[in-house]
């Protein structure tokens, strides 16, 4: 090799000795379309259940809720740079005088996450099955549905991190600009009636925190920067741009819920199964060659979805081969835990209620481990003031 | 392992295709599909049972003119009304279906034609299925009938090789000049749904050659309570959605009759409504005022008017106001002194404005009680081509 | 025996370059022994190692100049310009030299020198030892001149074989641009691009690839702009080539390129000297290879497969509505005939209801499913595409409006397809003809038949599952270390300026670092775009105008 400048990117994409880094936009779009996946069909109801027309401050309490999680998790990450959650939890939790405590006692915290993920992965996969058989195939099994879905995720679990990053970037705009423009779309029918008062009153404010936890479980994704931390750069903007991944599905969905609310009012929202589909039906575009959008906008919400599952399973994978000490690319581990996750998503709750309570319950167990575990993490490394920030930068400045 | 590499993503391609040729489990032709333009509902008495009476309106393809297969056949109707019964909706259409060699499918359902004395029982059941199927649009016209609804589907007004376009495009049109309210399946959910606000469908009248629309049909819940005339329901589209509604005649204010004793009249076309809604508390209840301002155009006058001075407009006008604000006192006479139920979404307004107050209050016994004011203003803008 | 060498990571130099010296061996299996004294045991050598070819000739003459001596012309007949051999070479040697000469008689081995200087007028000369050089030139066109006495043999650049003219391009034809396409010739076509590119920083590098054809490659770039990184790993992997023979582009092209299955062509090819120039000023390489017009350009990334040189030559707004119609031509060429599945067999209450009713009407009388239908006009529409290209010139046209036309009309008639199903096929084929690249539009028209198996499958869930993997598949290319994707992902606002859409020229003021070394980037001086600005040019003519008239 010949000496000379060198172009630092592409040396980076060349020698396997310096892990590939993603750019702040990449990482943007990565938390983005994880977090856009299977709520946005049912938000609109969910958030009028308990908060009735004001249901959209729940959505902006759930984004609130959002920035602060991904807020920890990017301050706990950027304290182990070009590392992974598997990585830095062990030496978070473990000592440096005895070698073997930390892997011993991440080990199950890490098959938690790993199970975590593939069960949301499951439920992600399952819930999109139950959608496209009710609503358009009606013939075709679940099973298939499910199953061509896994696919997709088991051959994006193929590649490498920076592909799963790429593909993030290039389908969450695929997601949005249809997205929007159909909830734009929808405020032809908008009345304000249906929204107005704008402030709720005393007894709502209750009600309206309550409504945000279902919201809270509607941004869960963003716990896959844990793992992704490795890839992230060292760059002031990181964390600015993170909040932005949280702020471009907050921001779909609370214009999604007013259009709902304004559209059909809160109490025809709660009669529909899938008001976001519903809102589709009900907007007329005039001279287009299609006359109803709905299966144009499953098209799209596939992308969706597929951004949501195929993440989290590229975790749920990526964590398992770490924890067992294997390159996480091993394809025949892969495959045995998509047939898992395939097992799983068939045999959750027998009908669409149980399936929308084990949702729930996920969420719940997601809002523990984004939220709760993380910031735990944080405040101990914070107390033994673990930070690895600028070492590397050291470290190759006396290695050149 | 590079080979395997390679190799795996044409596995995955290949177990992908080989679910191709495994089954095609939705695929179903256009052909092999009966595809439902229209359906009625009606209720018949059979065997000392009251069953529900679907009939669906079925395109025949190639009789269409100009559709390619075989030309049409002028004469002979291009479409086939079909109908059966059943306990339930669902029950008739499985009815339906045995009589059929391909599957029936109602994704291109324009028409849902509800007879009048179904209505007045009870709806609820109907719209349980009409909202369960994803195939029916939420965008189709649910219409009322005051005889048979089968009676709607059978008429052919000859002007419409498939009859229920015929029907549709009639709605599609008068809806967007605003002489037909635009009340959809979906638009009648959201009124039936809401607490502050009933819900109302138009109401169609046929006969074997003509189709007319023939004002609105009201709801108290899911059952029609009352019908409401054409002018009325003009008044009712100005008040309530901005809609211009239908021309007004009125006797000349100058003259009341011609020469000859044969009476003069004078016919206004309203070009635009502006409406201004206030809704305030008054007396213990609520008082809705509604400012209605209407731009006409006068499109015909046998009156003595010179249209050249100022007065001769202040008078039409004065007249017009007149007319509408009676017209407007007889319909809320109508619906909310006869039939008490709450068509403007009143309710919802009073929500929006005084939400506590709402709250406390049973609307349904609330409504009769309310006060509601519509106030006329008629500017006339033009007079067409003459002058005098 | 060919074996191809995988582009190898750059940590495993030391692997390669073992590679290399072997390779290096392969070529030397020529004698090593240089060339003797003896005039004829030199000529008998050559005869033998070329095998007694009939092709070859040797013309024994007398020299006079700068002695009387034996000497012997070799060259192949049919490769060598006669005239350049008749007029340079055999007449100033042949000629009795001026009195000067005779007297001092030089040696043999400083003949050849002398000769070389100021003897022949021939423009590229050189001495050589050894047989294998001799060989070798004499195989490439020049000509050797052998003198009794000296071991050393004089090369002379004789090339002058029949060559095709540089003529129009007939793969990528423009409208407005150049009608220059590349030749046959390796030494045309960098000309070609050197007469666009006048930068002393142009490079051309030459390789000799092909065990046995020994084909000239040529890799240009212009330093400091392409990125040298790309640079090295094209020289590394064109090195790397190990195969006999190479007799076009597309044989580099494939031992190159960096992945073997994908559909999607990860290099892009041209005839045209102008897409070249305008590569190599983007940062590009380019490789041309002797004995065929079609350049590569690389690393290739995807939208410039809709790109054509004509977007840069008309102005910008018909640049990017050009631009927006061949990217919906190329999308139409992969996936109306399955939307027409999808919609036809799985969601027809997406079509409107009175064109609904037409096409069951249009489709009554057709036996097959839709996809059936679909694919058999698909099918035959390809072997109506490859037919006419095989058919002679003249009749070419003919048949294929016969087969389009008439075929069609009759399938029609006959109620074997819908008339709607002959619209989309027209529409997809046109489409595919609308990419100016031919390569990517082969990937296209190949991808189309799986797609519309998985909408037959699974209506638009399965045309979207399909695209999905395309995405994924796509985003896992790279050209040369550079993402397939780029500048869409990972997202280069500078670049996307000139890729669905196309910016001004005079936005284009930095040469995005996608392909290029991001040291010097500046394409267009900040001055230059203010001094053409139109308002200045409309404040000073009507001064002008002022002053003619006084």
């Amino acid at each position: 090799m010949t000496s000379g400048k060198q172009n630092p990117k592409r040396k980076k994409n060349k020698t396997n000795s310096s892990p590939y880094k993603m750019t702040v936009q990449q990482a943007m779009s990565l938390n983005a379309s994880t977090i856009i996946g299977v709520g946005v069909l049912t938000l609109p109801r969910s958030v009028t259940d308990a908060g009735h027309q004001f249901g959209w401050y729940s959505v902006l309490l759930g984004l609130l809720y959002g920035v602060l999680g991904i807020f920890v998790v990017v301050k706990l990450g950027a304290r182990f740079p070009g590392k992974t959650f598997v990585e830095f939890s062990s030496e978070i939790l473990g000592s440096q005088k005895v070698k073997w405590l930390g892997p011993v006692i991440r080990f199950p915290l890490i098959l938690i996450y790993s199970l975590y993920w593939a069960l949301v992965c499951s439920l992600v996969a399952r819930i999109f099955g139950e959608v496209v058989v009710t609503a358009v195939l009606t013939n075709t099994p679940l099973e298939v549905i499910v199953g061509t879905m896994l696919l997709l995720c088991l051959y994006l679990a193929w590649h490498d991190v920076e592909v799963v990053t790429r593909v993030n970037e290039v389908l969450l705009i695929i997601i949005v600009i249809p997205v929007l423009f159909i909830s734009l779309s929808a405020y032809q029918n908008a009345q304000m009636e249906f929204i107005m008062p704008l402030v709720p009153y005393d007894g709502y404010w209750f009600q309206l925190l309550q409504g945000s936890l279902p919201v809270m479980t509607s941004f869960l994704g963003f716990e896959c920067m844990l793992m992704f931390n490795k890839h992230l750069q060292e760059d002031r903007k990181m964390m600015r741009y993170q909040i932005y991944g949280i702020l471009v599905p907050g921001v779909l969905y609370l214009l999604i819920v007013i259009a709902g609310i304004m559209a059909f009012g809160y109490e025809e929202l709660s009669r529909q199964a899938w008001p976001t589909l519903e809102l589709i039906k009900s907007v007329n575009v005039p001279g287009l060659i299609l006359e109803r959008l709905e299966a144009v906008f499953l098209g799209v919400w596939v992308a969706a979805v597929f951004t949501t599952a195929g993440t989290w399973f590229y975790c749920a994978n990526w964590t398992l081969s770490e924890l067992i000490g294997r390159p996480h690319k091993r394809r025949w581990i892969t495959v045995a835990y998509v047939l898992l996750i395939y097992l799983l998503a068939m045999r959750l709750g027998g009908n669409v209620q149980e399936l929308f309570r084990t949702t729930d319950y996920a969420g719940y167990g997601g809002i523990v481990l984004a939220f709760v575990i993380p910031g735990l993490l944080l405040l101990i490394a914070m107390a033994r003031k673990l930070d690895h920030r600028g070492e590397k930068e050291e470290e190759s400045r006396e290695a050149s | 392992m590079k080979r395997v590499r390679a190799v795996l993503p044409f596995l995955l391609f290949i177990v992908l295709m080989s679910t191709v040729t495994a089954g095609c489990w939705d695929r179903r032709e256009l052909e092999e599909r009966t595809s439902v333009v229209a359906m009625s509902i009606d209720r018949v008495d059979e065997k000392e049972q009251s069953l529900v009476k679907i009939s669906v309106q079925i395109p025949i393809p190639i009789k269409i003119v100009g559709s390619g297969g075989g030309g049409g056949e002028g004469g002979k109707s291009a479409v086939k009304v079909m109908s059966a019964t059943g306990y339930s909706m669902a029950d008739a259409m499985r009815n339906l279906q045995q009589r059929l060699n391909q599957q029936l499918f109602y994704g291109h359902t324009r028409v849902v034609a509800i007879s009048e004395a179904v209505a007045r029982e009870d709806l609820s059941a109907i719209v349980d299925s009409l909202r369960r199927s994803p195939q029916m649009r939420r965008l189709l016209w649910m219409v009322i009938t005051p005889q048979e609804a089968v009676k709607l589907l059978e008429a052919d007004p000859k002007l419409e090789q498939i009859p229920i376009v015929y029907v549709m495009d009639l709605m599609e049109n008068g809806s967007k000049s605003g002489i037909v309210p635009d009340i959809t399946l979906g638009r009648w959910f959201i009124d039936r749904s809401s607490s502050g606000s009933d819900a109302m469908a138009n109401y169609i009248q046929s006969t074997p050659r003509e189709v007319k629309w023939h004002g609105l049909a009201l709801f108290n819940d899911d059952k029609m309570v009352g019908h409401l005339e054409e002018d009325l329901s003009w008044v009712l589209m100005q008040v309530k959605n901005k809609q211009i509604g239908g021309d007004v005649t009125i006797s000349c204010p100058q003259n009341a009759s011609r020469v000859d004793g044969i009476g003069a009249y004078l016919t206004a076309h309203p070009k635009k409504v502006h409406v201004k809604t206030t809704v305030a508390p008054y007396q213990n209840t609520f008082k809705m005022t509604v400012d209605v301002m209407v731009e006409d155009d006068i499109v015909e006058s046998m009156c003595n008017a010179d249209f050249s001075k100022e007065e001769s407009y202040r008078l039409v006008e004065k007249a017009l106001a007149a007319e509408m604000n009676s017209r407007a006192q007889k319909m809320i006479e109508k619906v909310q002194g006869e039939y008490g139920v709450d068509v403007f979404g009143m309710g919802n307004k009073v929500r929006a404005n005084y939400m506590k107050q709402f709250e406390q209050l049973d609307w349904k016994k609330e409504f009769p009680k309310t006060k509601i004011e519509v106030r006329y203003t008629v500017e006339v803008r033009r007079v067409g081509m003459k002058m005098q | 025996m060919t074996r191809f060498v995988k582009p190898r990571k750059l940590s495993e130099w030391k692997q390669q370059q073992v590679l290399e010296e072997r390779f290096e061996q392969k070529v030397d299996r020529l004698p090593e022994d240089g060339l003797t004294e003896d005039l004829d045991l030199n000529l008998k050598t050559l005869h033998e190692m070329l095998g007694y070819s009939n092709d070859l000739i040797i013309r024994d003459f007398i020299c006079e100049t700068p002695r009387h001596m034996r000497a012997s012309l070799i060259f192949v007949d049919g490769l060598v310009s006669t005239e350049i051999i008749d007029d340079q070479i055999m007449r100033p040697l042949m000629i009795t030299p001026v009195a000067e000469y005779k007297e001092h008689l030089l040696p043999p081995t400083e003949a050849v020198l002398h000769i070389k200087r100021s003897v022949l007028p021939i423009g590229e000369a050189k001495e050589s030892a050894a047989f294998k050089d001799v060989v070798k030139s004499v195989l490439s066109g020049d000509t050797a001149l052998l003198l009794e006495g000296c071991r050393q043999a004089l090369l002379l650049n004789t090339k002058g074989w029949e060559k095709r003219s540089v003529s129009e391009p007939t793969a990528e034809s423009i409208v407005r641009g150049p009608r220059e396409g590349f030749s046959e010739t390796l030494r045309v076509n960098t000309a070609l691009i050197r007469r666009r590119v006048k930068d002393p920083d142009l490079r051309v590098k030459n390789f000799s690839v092909g065990t046995r054809s020994n084909t000239d490659v040529a890799v240009l770039y212009i330093e400091g702009v392409a990125d040298h990184n790309i640079v090295e790993e094209v020289q590394r992997r064109i090195q790397d080539i190990e195969i006999d023979g190479v007799l076009e582009s597309g044989y580099i092209e494939q031992f190159i390129e960096d992945n073997h299955w994908s559909p999607f062509p990860i290099i892009q090819n041209t005839e045209r000297p102008d897409k070249a120039a305008a590569n190599l000023l983007e940062g590009k390489v380019i490789i041309v290879i002797d004995g065929t017009p079609f350049v590569l350009i690389a690393p290739a990334v995807l939208s410039q497969f809709y790109h054509s040189p004509e977007d840069y030559y008309e102005r910008f707004l018909i640049s990017t509505l050009l631009r927006f119609i061949r990217a919906l031509s190329m999308t139409i060429a992969l996936l109306l005939p399955s939307l027409y599945i999808a919609f036809s067999s799985f969601h027809p209450e997406m079509i409107p209801s009175k064109l609904v009713i037409a096409m069951a009407a249009g489709r009554a009388t057709v036996p097959f499913p839709s996809v059936v239908e679909a694919l058999a006009m698909e099918i035959s529409i390809e072997i109506l595409r490859e037919a006419s290209v095989r058919l002679p010139g003249p009749i070419g046209p003919t048949i294929g409006i016969v087969g389009a036309l008439i075929v069609g009309e009759a399938a029609v008639s006959a109620g074997i397809v819908s008339p709607i199903m002959v619209i989309v096929v027209a529409l997809t084929t046109i489409g595919s003809f609308a990419a100016p690249s031919y390569n990517a539009a082969i990937a296209l028209r190949m991808l189309r038949f799986p797609v519309m198996l998985l909408a037959a499958a699974f209506g638009l869930y399965g045309i979207m599952l399909f695209m999905i993997l395309i995405v994924v598949h796509l985003c896992s290319l790279k050209s040369f270390g550079v993402p397939y994707l780029s500048p869409f992902t990972p997202r280069n606002l500078l670049a996307m300026g000139d890729s669905v859409i196309r910016i001004p020229l005079y936005w284009m003021k930095k040469r995005p670092n996608v392909f290029a070394e991001s040291t010097d980037n500046v394409r267009l001086k900040p001055s230059s775009a203010e001094d053409i600005k139109p308002d200045d040019k409309w404040k000073t003519e009507p001064q002008t105008e002022e002053e003619q008239d006084q």
